[in-house]
């Protein structure tokens, strides 16, 4: 079989068609390629026979001439595709799918702000994705996704492990901590952009779902759109350069489909200094069709990454320097900027399918997957020496009193690249100079791993009883286990004399003289270190995971109605290979299992007023078990468990008006989310006690309620408007409880109220949005435009300055209460975005040029995160001896993109 | 066609070109780098001439004067703090540097340079130091300020030796100095170097009853160590505070204990040491009046051979113990050079005729022939017999019985001790 995909302008070549007669008959199904739906009312034409799609996107073109005939395929809004075929006489050809490309899709290949990561202190939190808003055809979901991700807006306050997302019916979110990570498969965009989505609470085609919304993504080779496609992009984002190439077959004549992706990208410093990024992909996937029941899909691919990371900074340090992208993390190496933190990830990922159609009524789709994957991320460590962290808060000016010595550290900062970055000159010869001693190193980079192997299985059956009834079950497995760790990667040694000593120093500090407590493995007492050992801490988290659920959907004249529920099983437990000193009965070897059983049940109606008003509700209640990174008070140290480890409860509902004219269409929802019980770990390094602290706050309640209000309206037929709008009122509504560990066993567990109450949900602005309008010219050159709002944002907030001990010894109305209590409101602002695009033709080579600018008012002002440093000056309570750190959100940047198709 | 194929190709072939960009990852190691100084010495002083400028009152250096320096000291242990102490030929100095971690940078031997314009001299209790102004007094000097004061000449090189003096000759040019004091004890042994709240003083005793303050501050990583109640040989810096001499030692290292494995003095026998006739009836027996062991063939009814053999004594936990004696002996022996020998036995029983063991020879140092003073013998290394059980012997011979064929002897304080960790 021969493909060509042509413009509709292309088309009116002639034909030769010989004059036999007219038996033959053509028949397929169109279906969109995001949302994998069918295509009603398609146009499909042959010579001047014409026929439209019935509503399950079927095609039947009977009495044709045999030989030679052309074949177009044309719906609204979509790219039209054009094919060939050779018809034999009274043969009914089945050419199968047509996946429909809505036109312009490829602006959505213009990535946005979505990919970034921000290195907090933390391991765990700064993660952001939208990848599953992008593909939305719903004006706000499309719009918030895309160009709210500025700021990390999260829709309707959730954190992502309120959204999953699936992959060939597999779940793709981290087994430990329940969140999606969108870079496993970051720059794989045309292979992974089909996608069944269901957006919060929904009727969902492949899963339960979350009230975060869930989407999979279908890498089945006969579903990618047939190409050969050459990408390039230029940029001053994360990656300066992306190169891409795209292979993908379509079903082929002898049953077989391949698809094909690879690509680059990369920076040798991004938009912030210090960030290099160099990501690789790629992609293989096969299909075989056995007969009409029986397909065999594999899938493998992996994203292999590494990037020089960022970090937030006190706003004094930004000042210092008249830049808010000032970032800590890097200094000069002879001659080159040198990043301390590395984040890596490679995780190959194999999936096979077998799609099992064995009636028109039945739809079994099983799934197999096996991931081995590694994650890490580099840091400086250091032994009995300064701190090499330039932003140190007691090399700052401001630490100092008196103004002279200030003048002199402000003028150091302002002009010395070795006094506000890091000095690695100095470290490499603090090493050395205890080299000839004998000593140990004293500066190293540690590598913190966390590895894992996972095995996973799914199942779906579909069974469309009749035209109004289709139930919906499935089943789902997941074996996993976690390697934590971490390796010594670089001694920062030209002599190759050094070594590291395995016993935790900040014990050393506080158990002088205490030889067992200290040892990190008393298996391996003051063991040697060299470049490439595991020390510090090694154990494995194992977690099985077992779902079973069921949906039964309704379609009736003027309702819709859906029903659903799960089942799920959770077991969980700690395997430590190393026994420390400071736990020696309850870190080596494996934990007791801690297993939970959990439920969830969901419904919804969609009231049909008349075709063009809608009514839809959606209502869920659901329980979800601790997950096992928030289980254990310290898992690097010791296999503690939390005291009253519960599941948490999330009541979730929502209403919706959906307008739907030809050329208006809007929506405005409210909606009402309570997660209780909620448990949160922070893990962060204490400068003071100059340990990790695990600070988990359990009993978290909060309260998610706000407003959605999206509308498109077509001005002209090349002009459209659209806004979007979000207001939200996302807050704690309880005192959790916090539970604080110090890892090097300096204090005792703690734990204290925490008074939060009526405080914000932070992370994300709660109030948002854009105003849009759109040019679409017929000759195929298109302009966008955006002015963006972003408000109500609160920075992530320090527990320990709303306990009793931060305000205690202050008398009652004391202004200073409020002062170190009171939360801190982020300042709002406004961004403006344009893209322009032309797509054309030249020969059969399909052209498009796309170039786009964000935040073009280069508001340079606009934090969009950050946190306060958990440490508190308990004694002058003083809040700013430890002021916040921030992130700003990107000045003005482009996005220059160019792609081919053939 | 052919123009976009060649487009096509020639896009491609830039995109491979682009990114074989190189993401550097792979830095080179910074070379070593070996300091030098590269301004100007004319301006040298000297430690002990600088110190001289004070003159009891705050004085900021406002001439571009250099002085030179090892580091002696620092702050390693934690026994000092954001401290460190240099020396050069002529004296010692106290540095006050507003800087934790000194140590790492200013290794022990390191020899450094100190642009003293603008620097301040001052004195805390009568001890000089070098440093910067706060509140009007010393202060220490801002870590913003130590690199353009302070630069390191050549990698660290051999520490500097101290000086061993005795307390009572101790004087004020010897402070902030490395100073050795020999055969010290605790007066109260068994006791932390320092509380775990404050910085705590010990005295120390020598040998002739005077007494010097060891001060130890609670920062320092070793306060949870007892004193020992042997007796030390102390290596410290020499302080002062008011009229009073302080040691400050850098580290635990700095206590020689002086472990004592045997210490007979004869007081009042001749304890368990046995005596052993060869030939001859004049015997090695207890002097009251000397309170020592003493031996004379003269009058003897033969020519003598006589063994003075001491306790069997456990070398164990040594690493270089050592002998020490004194002797005294009268009259000559035109027959014998040496009619005193040392030996030393693995395997004698403790009984009986010491022919019946295996005796090796030490060398020591006697007396000369009718010298009739007291003499040390000096240290004798019994390093080889570490962790060994040993017994020392004194073997008299005489080549007669007359004032002229026999010598007198007195044998006293034998000692062995091993001054290592």
């Amino acid at each position: 079989m021969r493909y060509k995909i042509l413009y509709l302008l292309f088309l009116f070549s002639i034909l030769s068609i010989n004059l036999f007669s007219q038996t033959s008959t053509i028949r397929g199904v169109l279906i969109d390629q995001e949302s994998q739906r069918p295509i009603k009312e398609g146009i499909v034409k042959i010579g001047d026979q014409e026929i439209k799609t019935d509503k399950k996107g079927v095609f039947e073109i009977s009495n044709l001439k045999s030989g030679d005939i052309k074949l177009e395929v044309i719906a609204d809004g979509y790219d039209v595709i054009s094919e060939e075929y050779v018809l034999s006489e009274n043969e009914t050809k089945d050419v199968g799918t047509f996946v429909m490309q809505l036109k312009n899709s490829e602006i959505s290949e213009l990535e946005g702000i979505s990919e970034i990561e921000l290195d907090a202190d933390d391991d765990y939190s700064g993660q952001y994705i939208s990848g599953i808003l992008q593909s939305s055809s719903d004006i706000f979901i499309a719009t918030s996704g895309f160009v709210f991700s500025y700021a990390y807006f999260k829709m309707r306050g959730y954190d992502s492990e309120y959204t999953d997302v699936y992959m060939n019916g597999l779940l793709m979110n981290d087994a430990e901590d329940e969140r999606a990570s969108w870079s496993d498969w970051g720059g794989l965009n045309d292979v992974t952009r089909n996608k069944e989505v269901a957006p919060g609470i929904s009727s969902s085609g492949f899963s339960f779902g979350n009230i975060g919304g869930s989407t999979n993504i279908i890498t089945r080779p006969s579903m990618i759109r047939k190409q050969n496609k050459l990408t390039y992009s230029y940029t001053n984002r994360s990656y300066r350069q992306r190169a891409m190439y795209t292979y993908a077959s379509g079903m082929m004549k002898n049953n077989t489909a391949i698809a094909f992706s690879a690509s680059r990208r990369w920076a040798e410093e991004g938009y912030i200094a210090g960030t290099f990024y160099d990501q690789w992909a790629y992609f293989l996937a096969v299909e075989r069709k056995f007969n009409n029941k029986h397909s065999l899909a594999f899938t493998g691919f992996s994203s292999p990454s590494r990037r020089g990371m960022q970090a937030g900074a006190v706003q004094e340090a930004y000042d210092l320097l008249d830049n808010n992208y000032y970032n800590p993390n890097w200094g000069f190496q002879e001659g080159e900027k040198r990043n301390s933190k590395v984040k890596s990830q490679d995780k190959p990922t194999f999936i096979l399918s077998h799609y099992f159609t064995p009636n028109r009524k039945i739809n079994i789709t099983t799934s197999l997957g096996f991931m081995i994957g590694s994650e890490g991320r580099t840091s400086l460590n250091w032994y009995d020496a300064a701190d090499p962290r330039p932003d140190y808060y007691r090399y700052l000016p401001n630490y100092q009193t008196d103004q002279t010595i200030r003048d002199i550290i402000t003028n150091d900062w302002k002009t010395n690249p070795t006094i506000s970055q890091i000095n690695w000159d100095e470290i490499y010869q603090v090493n050395y100079l205890n080299s000839l001693e004998g000593k140990q190193a004293k500066y190293i980079i540690e590598e913190r791993r966390d590895d894992n192997k996972q095995l996973s299985f799914s199942s779906l059956l579909k069974y469309y009883l009749n035209d109004d009834i289709k139930i919906t079950t499935g089943i789902e497995f997941r074996k996993y286990t976690g390697y934590h760790y971490k390796t010594l990667t670089d001694m920062l040694d030209g002599t190759g004399n050094l070594f590291w000593v395995d016993i935790d120093q900040f014990a050393e500090r506080d158990f002088a003289g205490n030889d067992s407590i200290i040892q990190n493995d008393l298996n391996n007492p003051y063991k040697v270190i060299k470049e490439g050992d595991r020390f510090g801490y090694d154990y494995n988290i194992n977690n099985n995971y077992g779902l079973l659920w069921g949906q039964i959907d309704f379609n009736f004249d003027k309702f819709d109605i859906y029903f659903g529920a799960k089942g799920t099983y959770t077991q969980f437990w700690r395997d430590g290979n190393m026994k420390n000193g400071r736990a020696p009965e309850n870190s080596y070897g494996e934990s007791e299992k801690l297993s939970f059983t959990n439920y969830g049940i969901k419904g919804g109606v969609t009231y049909k007023i008349t075709g063009r008003h809608y009514i839809v509700g959606n209502a869920t209640l659901m329980t979800n078990p601790p997950t096992s990174r928030n289980s254990y008070i310290s898992p690097r140290i010791k296999a503690t468990v939390l005291p009253n480890l519960e599941s948490e409860t999330i009541t979730a509902g929502d209403i919706n008006y959906v307008a739907r004219f030809p050329g208006f269409k809007a929506r405005i929802t409210a909606y009402q989310t309570y997660i209780s019980n909620q448990m949160t770990v922070n893990s962060f390094y204490h400068d003071e006690f100059r340990t990790y602290v695990n600070y988990i706050m359990q009993g978290v309640d909060k309260s998610h309620q706000g407003l959605e209000i999206g509308a498109d309206y077509k001005l002209t037929s090349t002009i459209s408007l659209n806004a979007v709008a979000a207001y939200g009122d996302h807050r704690y509504i309880s005192r959790p409880n916090a539970t604080i560990s110090f890892e090097n066993g300096s204090a005792p567990d703690t734990s204290k109220t925490v008074y939060i109450k009526n405080f914000y949900v932070t992370g994300t602005p709660q109030t948002a949005g854009s105003f849009g309008i759109k040019y679409f010219h017929p000759k195929y050159w298109f302009f966008n435009a955006n002015i963006n709002y972003f408000g109500k944002s609160y920075l992530n907030f320090n527990p320990e300055r709303r306990t009793e001990r931060a305000i205690a010894n202050l008398g009652e109305g004391d202004s200073l209460i409020t002062v170190i209590t009171e939360p801190m409101l982020l300042n709002d602002g406004f961004t403006l975005d344009a893209s322009i695009g032309k797509s054309l033709k030249i020969d059969k080579y399909y052209i498009n040029f796309n170039f786009s600018v964000s935040n073009i008012l280069n508001n340079t002002e606009l934090i969009t995160g950050g946190f306060e440093q958990m440490r508190f000056d308990f004694v002058n309570k003083n809040v700013d001896k430890f002021p916040p750190k921030y992130y700003y959100g990107r000045g003005r940047t482009f996005y220059f993109n160019v792609s081919f198709r053939f | 066609m052919k123009n976009i194929r060649l487009f096509i190709l020639s896009i491609l072939t830039s995109i491979s070109l682009l990114m074989s960009s190189c993401i550097k990852e792979d830095f080179d190691t910074p070379p070593i780098n070996i300091p030098t100084i590269t301004f100007d010495t004319t301006n040298m002083i000297s430690i002990a001439n600088l110190k001289a400028m004070y003159q009891g009152t705050l004085l900021k250096i406002d001439t571009n004067l250099i002085i030179w320096g090892k580091v002696v000291a620092n702050d390693e242990s934690g026994n000092y703090y954001k401290t460190m102490i240099i020396q050069d030929n002529t004296a010692g100095l106290e540095l006050k540097l507003d800087k934790s971690y000194l140590y790492n940078t200013y290794h022990l031997g390191q020899r450094i340079y100190i642009k003293c314009q603008d620097l301040y001299l001052g004195e805390y209790n009568k001890l000089v130091q070098l440093g910067y102004i706060y509140n009007n007094a010393i202060g220490r000097l801002p870590e913003t300020l130590i690199d353009k004061h302070i630069f390191l000449d050549s990698l660290p090189g051999k520490s500097i030796q101290p000086k061993v003096i005795n307390i009572n000759t101790i004087s004020t040019s010897d402070i902030s100095r490395l100073i050795k004091l020999e055969k010290l004890t605790f007066d109260l042994p068994g006791q932390d170097y320092a509380s775990s709240t404050a910085s705590t003083s010990h005295t120390l005793k020598d040998v002739n009853g005077n007494s010097i303050i060891l001060r130890t501050s609670n920062y320092a990583n070793f306060i949870a160590n007892k004193t020992p109640s042997e007796s030390v040989n102390i290596t410290a810096i020499l302080s002062i505070y008011n009229s009073d001499y302080q040691l400050t030692i850098r580290d635990l290292n700095d206590v020689q204990i002086i472990k004592s494995f045997l210490n007979e003095t004869f007081n009042s026998s001749a304890g368990n040491w046995v005596t052993y006739s060869v030939a001859s009836n004049k015997n090695w027996a207890w002097y009251d009046a000397g309170a020592n062991m003493q031996i004379a063939g003269l009058g003897a009814d033969v020519a003598s051979e006589d063994w003075l053999i001491s306790p069997e004594i456990d070398l164990a936990n040594s690493t270089s113990p050592s002998l020490s004696f004194k002797s005294w002996t009268r009259f000559e022996d035109s027959g014998i050079t040496n009619p005193m020998t040392l030996k030393i036995s693995e395997n004698y029983s403790g009984s009986g005729d010491p022919a019946s063991a295996n005796w090796t020879d030490l060398t020591a140092t006697f007396p000369a022939q009718n010298s009739n003073t007291w003499l040390g013998s000096g240290n004798i290394d019994l390093a080889p017999y570490k962790n060994k059980k040993v017994r020392i012997a004194f073997q008299y011979k005489s080549s007669g019985t007359s004032m002229t064929t026999s010598t007198q002897w007195q044998i006293d304080d034998v000692k062995i001790t091993d001054t290592s960790k």
